[in-house]
């Protein structure tokens, strides 16, 4: 075993979170290193770099790693009454390089569930604590959008102004209005104006199969840059196989095996495990770490989300655009009239591409071209995403059937919906299908509830007040483990109904400044 | 991708199986070779007539068979052992259902109805294969824009982007605040 030069923070992961922790710290004058299992991502493989790029999304960069099983992912099997299809991705920047972009802040009731509504957990912080977080996250990235949602607290306006909403997105405003549903457009990871050396989107749309010029803002185009720039030291390749603790039962570091299979130890002040809602839990059960409350793993959620495809007679332009255009938070809240409590988001997004709108339909034989030609530039999705109640049942635990190519146990994951969010997604599809006819739409048709969408791994290494049910406390430092912080999806309590990325960045950025505040603690 | 096929992630059935080869068998554009690997004359033949059977030719659209989608299917499952062995299958399945004739002696679509419904697994291992031949070539890509207007340069070579028109928001701004207090 060899051994490495001691930093004060090792971060084990280089999404969205550790990314954003890296940069932090550094930026204080810690000196860190970062563990990331994968590597960068070759610029010649983004798929929209090629006019292949929807048979390339099939393969190499299908966004399930149990479809994927590239060489630095992990074996995953979903199982359960509903199974989750899992999405993420193993690289620099992690799963944000293969993200819609889609960027919300989360409301303040979503921090006060328990309270409010009898519905999961309250969070061990409230929106203000994180709202400066947002703030900061927000200038660092690059996001388009705009203030003044009367649906949320006043904030800082986003940096740049809204992305294009496109034809469509003129479709989905007359839609919510002829409703009488509230609408806003919607916050984006993605510069629509040149920021900070990087070039103004130029409308590609699919922005998860890669952005080749960079305006969406995933990780590996915003922090890694700059915290590399401050010295941070990212080490590729390296597959971390246990968290390492001192006799006093604190972090000492973590052990890892390079590309060439050679072990090693880092030890460090502070370990941070950002590795995501699989790769985390994955890693303190590997370690035996963290988990006297048996929560490391449980409470996985994954938000009710489906999506509504509506036809309309005209072109939607559906080769532009990025994904997000205009959404509604008019159902969010509970409402006591309806038989489930909380609530979900509908979103007006772009159109689907030639390969996908062929394999949806489906149809074959004399009608082939006839079906494409009616439905290609003519749809348009609809995406909804509720609020997903967390249960102790679903979980995700560590496969010793199916190892990866070093020994290392894989993931399973255990998913039933629940009554309420079954409730839920049957509520907001049904919504998203009146927007689509509201909007002018002559079909609607939806991919129901099966298999579970699950592009948001949160909640299973919780932060919360409690010991006893809930792994780290509310600046992130396990409760079991001094030394030893967790951020990254799985600190989420509960996950409100928004894609989560900007509140696993905001939380990231508030747990660097609470490590370094509480640097000379111990 | 995510939501392309209702079979993808929870399936535990041959289908997933054939599906889960999917990430080790991208076949890059430059890397068709001219005829099949896997499959012989034979059944090569048999895929090619199925290739057709899905995407038939008119006065606008290549067929797939024009476009090498079963060549491509074939050189992509190549990658696999098990997706070999159920193109193989499937090939075979075609010719059991042709009987004693060719498959283009046969009412070809009615075969591959049949050996959809008999064999279901492979049978959408082919179609997705040769869907993706299709629509990655070329000729198709421009017949794909005349014919519907989706213009399949832009996601790679992208287009201006139009400003948000703030004044759409006029409407929306009037509401009223409906923030839940939520303070402890």
């Amino acid at each position: 075993m060899s051994r490495q030069a001691d930093c004060d923070v090792l971060v084990i992961g280089s999404g969205a979170a550790g990314s954003a922790i890296c940069w932090r710290l550094a930026a204080k004058g810690a000196k860190v290193i970062c563990l990331e299992q994968g590597g960068w991502v070759p610029p010649d493989s983004v798929p929209k770099r090629h006019t292949d790029w929807e048979v390339r999304g099939r393969h190499y960069w299908n966004f399930s790693p149990a479809i994927r099983r590239g060489a630095s992912d992990y074996p995953l099997t979903n199982e359960g009454p509903d199974p989750v299809d899992c999405y993420m991705f193993t690289a620099v920047g992690g799963s944000t390089v293969g993200f819609g972009a889609q960027y919300w802040r989360l409301l303040p009731s979503d921090f006060r569930t328990r309270t409010l509504d009898d519905f999961g957990v309250d969070w061990p912080i409230s929106y203000e604590d994180l709202a400066p977080y947002y703030d900061l996250n927000e200038r660092e990235i690059g996001v388009s959008g705009l203030a003044g949602d009367p649906t949320a607290p006043p904030r800082t306006a986003p940096p740049l102004p809204p992305t294009s909403p496109g034809v469509i997105g003129e479709r989905w405003m007359d839609g919510f209005e002829s409703l009488g549903w509230h609408w806003w457009p919607q916050d984006n990871a993605i510069v629509s104006r040149d920021y900070r050396g990087r070039n103004a989107c130029v409308n590609r749309n699919f922005c998860a199969f890669g952005c080749p010029t960079g305006a969406r803002s995933s990780a590996d185009v915003t922090y890694w840059p700059m915290a590399l720039k401050l010295g941070v030291e990212l080490r590729t390749g390296a597959r971390v196989s246990e968290i390492t603790t001192k006799a006093d039962g604190s972090a000492r570091g973590a052990v890892y095996y390079d590309e060439s299979g050679q072990v090693h130890e880092i030890r460090a002040d502070r370990v941070v495990a950002s590795a995501g809602g699989l790769g985390t839990p994955r890693l303190l059960l590997m370690s035996g770490l963290a988990n006297s409350s048996d929560m490391v793993g449980r409470n996985f959620m994954v938000h009710v989300q489906s999506l509504v495809i509506a036809r309309f007679e005209a072109e939607v332009d559906s080769h532009a655009g990025s994904i997000g255009v205009v959404s509604s938070r008019e159902f969010y809240e509970t409402d006591p009239a309806n038989d489930y409590k909380r609530g979900f988001i509908v979103a007006g997004n772009r159109g689907y591409s030639p390969l996908l709108t062929a394999l949806q339909h489906r149809e074959w034989g004399e009608g082939h071209h006839a079906s494409l030609e009616h439905n290609l530039n003519h749809e348009a999705s609809i995406y909804v995403c509720g609020d997903d109640e967390p249960s102790l049942e679903n979980r995700v635990t560590l496969d010793r059937d199916q190892l990866d190519d070093w020994g290392l146990p894989g993931v399973r994951t255990h998913y039933e919906l629940s009554d309420n969010s079954r409730k839920i997604g049957v509520a907001a599809i049904a919504r998203g299908r009146e927007l689509g006819l509201a909007s002018g739409a002559t079909e609607v048709r939806d991919v129901g509830l099966s298999p579970i969408l699950g592009w948001h791994l949160l909640g299973t290494a919780r932060m919360g007040d409690d010991p006893a049910a809930s792994v780290t406390d509310a600046d992130h430092e396990c409760h079991d483990v001094p030394g030893l912080f967790v951020a990254d999806g799985s600190s989420l309590p509960t996950g409100g109904a928004v894609n989560p990325a900007n509140t696993i960045q905001a939380l990231a950025l508030r747990a660097a400044d609470r490590i370094w505040d509480k640097r000379h603690d111990r | 991708m995510a939501f392309d096929s209702k079979t993808v992630g929870s399936d535990p059935g041959e289908s997933f199986a054939l599906t889960r080869e999917l990430g080790h068998t991208y076949l890059p554009l430059d890397a068709t070779p001219p005829g099949f690997i896997v499959l012989d004359e034979k059944r090569g033949a048999a895929l090619a007539a199925l290739a057709d059977a899905l995407i038939p030719g008119d006065r606008h659209w290549p067929s797939a068979a024009d476009t090498g989608a079963a060549q491509y299917a074939d050189n992509s499952a190549a990658r696999s052992g098990l997706q070999r062995e159920a193109l193989i299958r499937l090939a075979d399945a075609l010719l059991a259902a042709t009987g004693a004739g060719s498959p283009e002696e046969a009412e070809v679509a009615a075969v591959a109805a049949a050996v959809e419904e008999e064999h279901g697994a492979l049978f959408q291992l082919g179609l997705e294969l040769i869907f993706e031949g299709y629509y990655r070539d070329g000729r198709v890509q421009e017949v794909v824009e005349q014919r519907t207007g989706y213009l399949p340069t832009v996601p790679v070579t992208g287009m201006r982007m139009d400003p948000f028109d703030e004044s759409r928001l006029e409407k929306v701004k009037e509401r009223p605040s409906r923030v839940r207090e939520a303070r402890s």
